[in-house]
């Protein structure tokens, strides 16, 4: 927990700054950690005006990302498996709700541009999507499938014919795992640990597979490994 | 308590970030970065030797640097330092920054391959696992050169460790997609399957992937692991929710093995073995009985794995489809699904119901929950569901439902999303079609789809209902009556102008005779419409007029009054302006009589398969068609326009696109274009099989030289066609010189990037053949063509053909193709005119053995004179008539062109019109006597003389 201390140390800022705008600190699986959300609920009691505007704006915002959904389905049109298919995951993808990219794993040869691009695209199409709609999206020839976890979106790409759910629980895995590792992760410890969380997935998801699926395991392996220097 | 924030890390990365994360601006970050880079700099290049951690450290900030998106030009070397450090931290860091930032450089990949080697051979598990997590990351060939052969002694080593057991098969299978010709499994194979029995479940869920990979490629090799999957499935599936301690994720038992066992059971038929096959029967049951059960826990997550093998093995039962009670059991589940108040399972209870709807089995169980997908069509507000809810609607659709499903999915159309739009109208134009059985619902259908969408109605689907209307005379009245209602609305969709005036003017006399629909009336409608129209609606019109005429003499004076006036006449449109003049001419010329006969009514069009089928399969791809698709097409010959393969389309296409004035670009054309079996290209085969009608065998991408047949005997066409590529031929040769012209047309709405082709020759054609070419622009935009020219010298005789080899990025993916050109040594062919006497005395001169080869062939399709002799000549030769005594032979004669010399060619084809034989005794004589002649005529004889 030294780190936490840590880190508000050295950004005062951050912790002098209205709490409900720092969701970096909002921890993923918040049911774990009751303090955190009894803090959060009475931080937003003084900015519940500024809350009202921001649900305006957002709900503008909504309405032209959804003109532009619309645009972007309508120019890409249904999805065509690829020719030449054999990989399963085409890439795992972290980013916050504003496009940041905190982790970004490649399975599969794309050029630094074609990168960019499909980071974002995938915002593109996932920030728009709200509770009601599915976890799956299609996405080019291929399908994401996602998850929100506090700010942050947990992308997954597979091809079309992938069992969406065993990948959407995959996703969920890996989250526990971090949550476990990180001990109540939130947006921050990726962005300072960011070298590790190459680590726990590369324990997790290997070559674009599923490479172990078991929490025990996987965290017993990454603590030994935490301990050697 | 695992806890890494501990101040564990390196403080000065710590530092350097939250540095990053205070600047304010984006200049601000930049100048950052620009220090920290100068920094580091520095210190790499100072005389000081860095310890590891100040290394480590130093190429950690790079990382994150590159990985906020700036470019990191140093720094390599000190990461390959840092593989060979001692301590795991340190060659973390150093693979790390490999993996994310891998340079092709070849020094660097050396050293790189060294530092892995070392690891592997290091013993230490930790150290194992890095290595192979970079070769895994990594992925690159000279990788696979370096380790496809120590991995699979590390994967089946007995002292390995466990995790190094899971990162050697991910590896493996990482190396096998790069390069599968560098990973020989042979001896491994049997230890490989048997990983399936492995004790660690995190084994056989690593392994298993490679297996399912593996086997793909190779299922008889790979056959043994079914027995072994289904006894491992059925352990798992039987045992508690506690038993697999580790491996259980909220109460469901190890459930991504599961998915990945039952996956790759789908690479296999249905187990031969009674006692294999009744064990995994039993599976699929349990897993349909858990369905049923309450749940263990309120959680997502539970219900979410235990529904992902759920879903995992209906695909398996549907990929069977060979166990009814199964299947119905399924489309229950499904059923319930569809009600569910999870979004995620209404969606994919859609989409598997879509596949069940296909089976024989399950397709009426699937058509009970018509009304709640009707509902879900209505009702769901995301637009992806809906989409599946069309879908399922499409599949489940039959003669029994169809009025029912079309209503609803034309009552949907009004308020559907733009994305789908056009999809929904080929839809439903194909479902009207195929389910018609009275045609005057057909044809109102049709028209209220112009009148809702408009918009979205392509052209197929209105010529379609044109060549409908015009072949079946019964409905002929009906559909005059009904367009000529629908014209009367204030507003209506130019399409609806186009039918409206070609209906009229074939069959407005059928409606004539009612006072309100008098000729006049009608004449009078379709003018008002006219002025709104664009350019080709108001020619079709003018054709209308004059077809009036001809039904109408009445009509006569105030057409031509139409026609006559400047706005006609003298219109800036040159087709317009054409047609009226020709069109008044014709009525005031011709005799009644004439008129009657130029302007007589359409005859039928001829029956084949549907265009707006060939446009939605098109649209859709050949993976989101699926089964049902292919299904539809084969059941699609009993219905409605019973006829017509698959292939027909694109082979109309390729025809419609030769310009050969040889009539046989057409009789070659028509239905060779699927794909030649697997057709081997060797000599003796190659002719027959021109000559052959293939079947229409499924199209492939593998099977790449399937155009290249056709072109033996003509010049020009569709060489190749997939989703997302055309590639045409034009080509013309004289002497031993020849041009080929090669249009690629990009298929899709997406730019192809980095398009580059090269065209080579193999072997010793290098020195046989000489291929020019100009590298073409490297980006062809969406919808877009791009041409090539090639300049072939022909130097002496030669057999391979050269290839073209094709790549570009397609939506960020490299496509590589590689195709034979169609370049044959026929191609050189100069005909050569000769008389009888003269043939028969050169004939005889060419008697030594080398000089002739005969070959005697089945033909596989009626002799036909004249399709006979249009594939002689587009062979080359000339076809010498009245020569041979026998006027069923046939006699060709040549001259091959190439650079270094001349070669005479006489050719007879005797056909055996009773037995059906292309009895070809007939030897082809060369008249050339040259070193390589054996060869060239063994070259030579698949073409000419086996014809």
């Amino acid at each position: 927990m030294g780190k936490r201390a840590l880190f508000r140390r050295v950004f005062s800022f951050l912790v002098q700054a209205p709490r409900c705008f720092d969701q970096l600190l909002f921890p993923l699986l918040c049911q774990k950690n009751k303090k955190t959300r009894v803090r959060r609920r009475r931080d937003h009691e003084p900015c519940l005006l500024l809350l009202l505007l921001l649900l305006l704006l957002l709900i503008l915002l909504l309405l032209l990302l959804h003109e532009a959904k619309t645009a972007f389905q309508r120019t890409t049109a249904r999805p065509r498996p690829p020719l030449f298919s054999f990989l399963s995951i085409r890439f795992i993808l972290i980013q916050n709700r504003a496009g940041k990219t905190r982790l970004a794993k490649w399975y599969m040869q794309f050029d630094d541009d074609e990168k960019q691009k499909l980071i974002e695209e995938v915002h593109a199409v996932v920030t728009v999507r709200d509770a009601k709609h599915t976890n799956f999206v299609e996405f080019r020839n291929f399908k994401i499938i996602y998850r929100r976890y506090a700010g942050l979106y947990f992308c997954i790409c597979v091809d079309v014919t992938d069992n969406n759910l065993a990948y959407l629980e995959g996703i969920h895995n890996f989250v526990e795992v971090l949550n476990e590792y990180f001990h109540n992760v939130c947006e921050l410890d990726l962005v300072f640990n960011f070298y590790k969380v190459y680590t726990v997935v590369d324990e997790m998801f290997l070559a674009g597979e599923i490479r172990e699926t078991s929490q025990t395991k996987v965290l017993k392996q990454l603590l030994m490994l935490q301990s050697l220097e | 308590m695992p806890a890494v924030s501990k101040g564990d890390g390196m403080r000065g990365l710590a530092v350097f970030i939250s540095d990053i994360r205070n600047c304010k601006s984006k200049e601000a970050e930049i100048k950052r970065i620009n220090k920290e880079l100068a920094n580091i700099r520095s210190k790499f290049k100072g005389d000081k030797a860095l310890d590891g951690y100040s290394k480590k450290k130093y190429v950690c900030k790079l990382l994150f640097i590159f990985l906020l998106g700036h470019d990191i030009d140093f720094g390599h070397m000190e990461a390959v330092n840092l593989l060979s450090s001692n301590k795991y931290t340190e060659k973390q860091i150093g693979y790390l920054f490999i993996s994310v930032l891998v340079n092709s450089n070849s020094e660097l990949i050396r050293l790189i391959n060294n530092a892995i080697k070392n690891d592997l051979s290091s013993r230490n598990p930790t150290f194992m696992c890095l290595a192979l997590h970079c070769i895994a990351n990594v992925g690159s060939r000279e990788m696979a050169e370096a380790f496809a052969s120590e991995i699979p002694r590390i994967l089946v080593a007995g002292d390995t460790m466990d995790s190094v057991k899971q990162s050697a098969a991910l590896c493996l299978l990482r190396l096998y997609k790069t390069s599968p010709d560098l990973v020989l499994m042979g001896e491994w194979t049997s230890r490989v399957v048997h990983l399936l029995n492995d004790q660690h479940m995190g084994v056989v869920t690593a392994a298993i992937s490679l297996i399912t990979c593996l086997s793909q490629k190779n299922p008889d090799e790979f056959k043994t692991c079914v027995s072994l999957a289904v006894s491992r499935l059925s352990r798992i599936v039987s045992s508690a929710s506690t038993d697999l301690q580790d491996y259980t994720y909220y109460f469901v038992p190890a459930p991504w093995l599961s998915c990945k066992l039952l996956r790759l059971l789908q690479c296999y038929p249905p187990p031969e073995d009674g006692a294999v096959k009744g064990r995994l029967v039993e599976c699929l049951e349990t897993i349909l009985n858990k369905a049923q059960e309450p749940p263990k826990s309120k959680k997502v997550q539970h219900s979410n794995a235990k529904n992902a093998i759920l879903f995992e093995a209906i695909s398996l039962i549907i990929h069977y489809d060979s166990e009814p009670n199964l299947l119905v059991r399924a489309c229950n589940q499904l059923g319930q699904f569809l009600q569910h108040r999870e979004t995620n399972l209404r969606y994919l209870a859609l989409e598997s119901m879509c596949t069940l709807a296909s089976s024989e089995f399950s397709h009426e169980a699937v058509k009970t929950h018509i009304e709640t997908v009707i509902n879900a069509l209505k009702t769901e507000r995301d637009v992806s569901v809906r989409q599946r809810a069309a879908d399922l609607l499409y599949a489940m659709c039959d003669r029994s439902n169809a009025k029912q499903i079309v209503a609803e999915m034309l009552s949907y159309l009004e308020t559907a999303d733009y994305s789908i739009r056009e999809e929904m109208v080929l839809k439903v134009a194909i479902l009207a079609e195929k389910y018609a059985v009275d045609y005057s619902w057909y044809v109102d259908t049709i028209l209220n789809l112009i009148r809702i969408a408009g918009d979205y109605v392509s052209e197929e689907v209105w010529y379609r209902v044109i060549q409908i209307v015009i072949n079946r005379d019964d409905v002929q009245g009906y559909a005059a009556k009904t367009v000529f209602e629908a014209l009367q609305a204030p507003a209506c969709h130019e399409n609806m102008v186009k039918v409206g005036g070609y209906i009229l003017g074939e069959f407005g006399n059928l409606i004539a005779g009612d006072p309100r629909s008098s000729p006049l009336v009608q004449f009078n409608l379709l003018h008002s419409k006219f002025h709104l129209c664009s350019v080709p609606t108001r020619a079709l019109l003018l054709s209308a007029y004059i077809k009036f005429i001809n039904l109408f003499p009445e009509t006569k004076a105030t057409i031509q009054e139409v026609l006559r006036c400047d706005s006609q006449i003298r219109n800036s449109d040159v087709e317009l302006q054409q047609r009226a003049v020709e069109y008044l001419k014709l009525s005031s010329i011709a005799s009644t009589d004439v008129l009657a006969t130029v302007l007589e009514e359409m005859p039928p069009f001829p029956e084949r398969e549907s265009s707006i089928l060939a446009k939605l399969k098109k649209k859709k791809g050949p993976g989101a068609v699926s089964v049902t698709e292919l299904e539809d097409s084969k059941r699609e010959g009993g219905e409605l326009n019973g006829g017509g393969d698959r292939g027909q389309d694109t082979a109309t296409m390729a025809a419609s696109n030769a310009s050969t004035p040889s009539p046989s670009a057409d009789l070659l054309g028509i239905r060779s274009t699927a794909p030649l079996g697997a057709a081997p290209a060797s000599a003796g085969s190659l002719l027959v099989d021109v000559f052959s009608e293939a079947g229409p065998t499924a199209p492939s991408a593998a099977v790449n030289d399937d155009g290249f047949l056709r072109f033996v005997c003509k010049n020009n066409g569709v060489l190749f066609e997939n989703q997302l590529l055309q590639i045409g031929i034009k080509s013309e040769y004289r002497q031993n010189l020849g041009r080929m012209y090669l249009f690629y047309g990009n298929k899709t709405s997406v730019q192809f990037a980095s398009f580059t082709t090269t065209v080579s020759c193999p072997g010793e054609l290098q020195s046989q053949l000489n291929v020019q070419t100009k590298p073409v622009e490297p980006l062809v935009e969406g919808g877009a063509q791009i041409q090539q020219v090639l300049n072939i010298e022909c130097l002496t005789d030669f057999s391979d053909a050269p290839l073209l080899n094709i790549k570009f990025r397609y939506g960020g993916a490299l496509q590589n193709l590689t195709l034979k050109l169609p370049v044959t040594i026929n191609k050189f062919f100069q005909p050569t005119e000769m008389t009888s006497h003269d043939f028969f005395q050169r004939w005889k001169q060419l008697s030594q053995p080398q000089q002739e080869a005969q070959k005697i062939f089945k033909a596989n399709n009626s002799m036909d004179t004249e399709v006979l002799k249009a594939k002689l000549l587009g062979l080359g030769t000339a076809l010498l008539d009245n020569v041979d005594p026998n006027p069923e032979n046939y006699v060709c004669a040549g001259v091959i062109q190439t650079k270094s010399q001349q070669v005479g060619c006489l050719l007879r084809l005797e056909p055996n019109a009773q037995a059906q034989v292309q009895h070809t005794d007939s030897p082809e004589r060369v008249s050339h006597n040259y070193s390589s002649i054996p060869n060239f005529l063994h070259y030579l004889s698949p073409y000419s003389v086996n014809i």
